[in-house]
Formats: structure tokens, C-alpha cells, sequence
């Protein structure tokens, strides 16, 4: 069944468990924010304690990862506060140790967490798509970049873009008095996670620091507020587009309805085309033939 | 194939995660409905202030403009329960 929409979770108040899966040793903990419950694909917390260590591996799903607390190294390279990792599936990850301990948010996003000991990449992995970067230091904030627009004071940083599907991880943060008059909903699935900070939404009310959302498509939310501000980390699995609208009762179905008519107005021709009814107007990609391939798991099966 | 997994054969050990973890997150779930369903007269409340600032202050169409929403385009609230959560 995928994941359901978890919206809104605390996850402060509740305990970890000790990570018992193959490979990941003594001394890592986790909680689970969401979980796929046909593939095991998750987003977790991770408590590392103080000496925790792991040889050089890899894991067969990619991977996302950001330090929300504390330090990790990896190989001859110190994560801080706020580094954030992708690792793509099959590339070989340094030794990874927390001196100090660290608290981290982990994604594994088509599989459960998985990790195989190995100083050498798997053949079919492909490292140059790596990311690796400090989200606080390395990158400026910069308005959202899409029309229309959430509105002035909500800030975003992209930490990892896929050209394919325009599904993006990224920063955002609302400046103190932030407030945006709209409801909106998504085709995409978005996910959140309050690293700091309180925002106000009004269907789920108040969203803590530790808060967390999964969202599937067409689901109504905002109107938005923040008091004193928040940082947090979002990601899409696909181009994130606001459909905004003033109807706080409006079902999914009826959001997905609405979409559509918008597609058919905005993008009228290739609507046309894609619909036609003779059944040869299937979608191919010249440069990418094997499209398909770069979305998700779930469509193979 | 999808290029973001290496296909692997899950371990029995990885199975019973799944379904210990799916069954953990069944109870959150619900945990959450109830607490949304628990938040309806609050929520009520937001919603009438939610249109009384659309039609002052405006509502957000994209970035910075707004526009006043006049009486006969406020929806009405339809006969059926006002979910949140799905």
C-alpha cells in the first residue's frame, strides 16, 4: 500500500529503538517517521551513540542523509551539523564513525535499510551523482522557485535535484511573522521535517521542532503561519507545483479533478495530445528511452 | 530496473522489520486520525478566521499579490464529514 499520509507526527517524545538489521552493528538507534510497507522504503531518525562505527559499505537503495545534531566522520571527511548527504545506490561509503555521538535523519528510499560491507563500488553504481554538502554553510537561501509561489518569506536551499523527474530535496525556512492566506495541495508527494522551530497549518494546527509530515498528492494544506520562524528539510518525488485555492473542504479526488483542469488549460496541446483515443500517443523520451527507469520501484512491479 | 535500487532478495531478518515497523505505523496512524478528528472545533474556528483575513487582508493568489475575496465566491461547507487525514 505505499506509505499513508503521516501528517502531523511529533517524533520527540517517543523512544528509540535499538537497529537491528544486518550490517548496522552496536550502537545504532532509530525511530521510524514513515514507512513504505511494501518495499521498506523509510524515513528515519538516527541516534548514533558516542564511538559508534561502521566498516566502508554501501546500500542497495539510495540513501539520503542529514546531520541534524552532532558530527559523523566518514573516511578523512567530518560531517557536521547540517551536512547532507546522497548516496546513490551501490557506491562504497567510507568508514563511518561518531566520535561524539549524532543524531541524523536518514531516507532509504526504495528499499528498507540495507548495508553491505565493501570498500569497492558495486558495478552498477553511479558515484558521480553523489551529493555531499553542508546545508547551512555551503548554500544560500534563495525564494522558492516556482510559480505561483509561496509567499515572501519562506526561503528555500536545493540540496539535491533530479533533472528527470524535478523531485528535489531541499531546505526551507519561514522568517518570524510568516504568513501565507492560501490552501494548497500538490500532484506530487511531499514530505517534511521541522529540524527547528514552529509553524501552524490549518488542518493539522501546530508543527513543532521534531514535527514531521509524509504527504501523498492532492491533499489540502496551509493556510501557513510561523510565530518566531522554523528550519526544516523537505523533499518531492517529482516537480513540486502549488495549486492554490480557498476551499478548506475540498476532497483529494476532488483536487485531482481540478488539477486536470488546469493542465488542460495551461498546457493545452500536450493534454490533447496524451489523451488521444486512438491508444499510440504514449510517452518517449529520445534521450531517455528507458524513462521509466528513474522514477520509482513501485512502477516495475 | 529502477536506477535509485540495486535488486537484492530481501533477508527474512528485513521481512519481519517490514511487518513489525508496518504494524507500528498502522497504530500512528490511527493515533493521528483520532487526534485530528479530536482538533474539528479548533480547526472550525481557523477556517472562519481564514476567510475573514481573505477578505481583509487577501488571499495569497502568488508571492506578494493578494486579492479580497468577495462574499458570493466563499465556498459553503458541503454535507459530509470534514476530513484532513487520508
Amino acid at each position: 500500500m505505499g506509505r499513508p499520509h503521516i501528517e502531523p507526527y511529533v517524533e520527540t517524545d517517543v523512544p528509540f529503538r535499538r537497529m537491528t538489521l544486518p550490517g548496522f552493528g552496536k550502537g545504532m538507534h532509530y525511530k521510524v517517521l514513515s514507512l513504505d510497507s511494501d518495499t521498506g522504503a523509510c524515513s528515519l531518525v538516527v541516534k548514533f551513540e558516542s564511538g559508534y562505527s561502521l566498516p566502508p559499505g554501501m546500500s542497495y537503495t539510495e540513501m539520503e542523509l542529514y546531520v541534524v545534531e552532532g558530527s559523523l566522520q566518514v573516511g578523512d571527511k567530518t560531517f557536521e551539523t547540517g551536512h547532507y548527504l546522497w548516496l546513490p545506490p551501490g557506491v562504497s561509503l567510507p568508514a563511518l564513525s561518531s566520535p561524539n555521538g549524532a543524531r541524523c535523519l536518514m531516507f532509504y528510499n526504495y528499499g528498507e535499510p540495507s548495508f553491505v560491507e565493501s570498500d569497492e563500488d558495486h558495478p552498477r553504481a553511479e558515484r558521480h551523482k553523489m551529493v555531499s554538502v553542508n546545508a547551512l554553510e555551503d548554500i544560500v537561501w534563495g525564494p522558492a522557485n516556482v510559480s505561483p509561489s509561496v509567499a515572501p518569506g519562506c526561503f528555500v536551499k536545493v540540496l539535491k535535484f533530479d533533472p528527470l523527474t524535478h523531485g528535489f530535496t531541499f531546505m526551507y525556512c519561514m522568517t518570524p511573522n510568516f504568513w501565507q492566506d492560501n490552501i494548497s495541495y500538490h500532484d506530487c508527494m511531499e514530505e517534511g521535517y521541522h529540524v527547528w522551530g514552529t509553524s501552524w497549518m490549518m488542518q493539522f494546527g501546530y508543527l513543532p521542532t521534531g514535527g514531521y509530515f509524509w504527504r501523498p498528492p492532492w491533499i489540502n494544506h496551509g493556510a501557513f503561519q510561523s510565530t518566531y520562524g522554523c528550519l526544516a528539510i523537505g523533499r518531492t518525488d517529482s516537480q513540486l507545483h502549488n495549486y492554490f485555492h480557498f476551499n478548506p473542504w475540498t476532497t483529494p479526488e476532488e483536487n485531482q479533478e481540478r488539477a486536470a483542469a488546469q493542465l488542460y488549460r495551461q498546457k493545452r496541446n500536450l493534454y490533447e495530445w496524451v489523451r488521444a483515443q486512438d491508444g499510440h500517443n504514449h510517452p518517449h523520451d529520445f534521450e531517455h528511452p528507458h524513462y521509466r527507469d528513474h522514477v520509482h520501484h513501485d512502477d516495475h512491479d | 530496473m529502477a536506477k535509485n535500487l540495486i535488486e537484492y532478495e530481501k533477508s527474512a531478518e528485513a521481512k519481519q522489520w517490514i511487518s513489525d515497523e508496518s504494524a507500528e505505523q498502522e497504530k500512528r496512524y490511527q493515533q493521528i486520525v483520532q487526534d485530528m478528528d479530536d482538533l474539528s472545533d479548533e480547526r472550525d474556528v481557523w477556517v472562519e478566521k481564514f476567510f475573514h483575513r481573505i477578505q481583509t487582508r487577501g488571499f495569497n493568489v502568488h508571492y506578494d499579490n493578494r486579492r479580497q475575496i468577495p462574499d458570493d465566491e466563499l465556498p459553503t461547507r458541503p454535507d459530509r464529514p470534514f476530513k484532513v487525514v487520508f
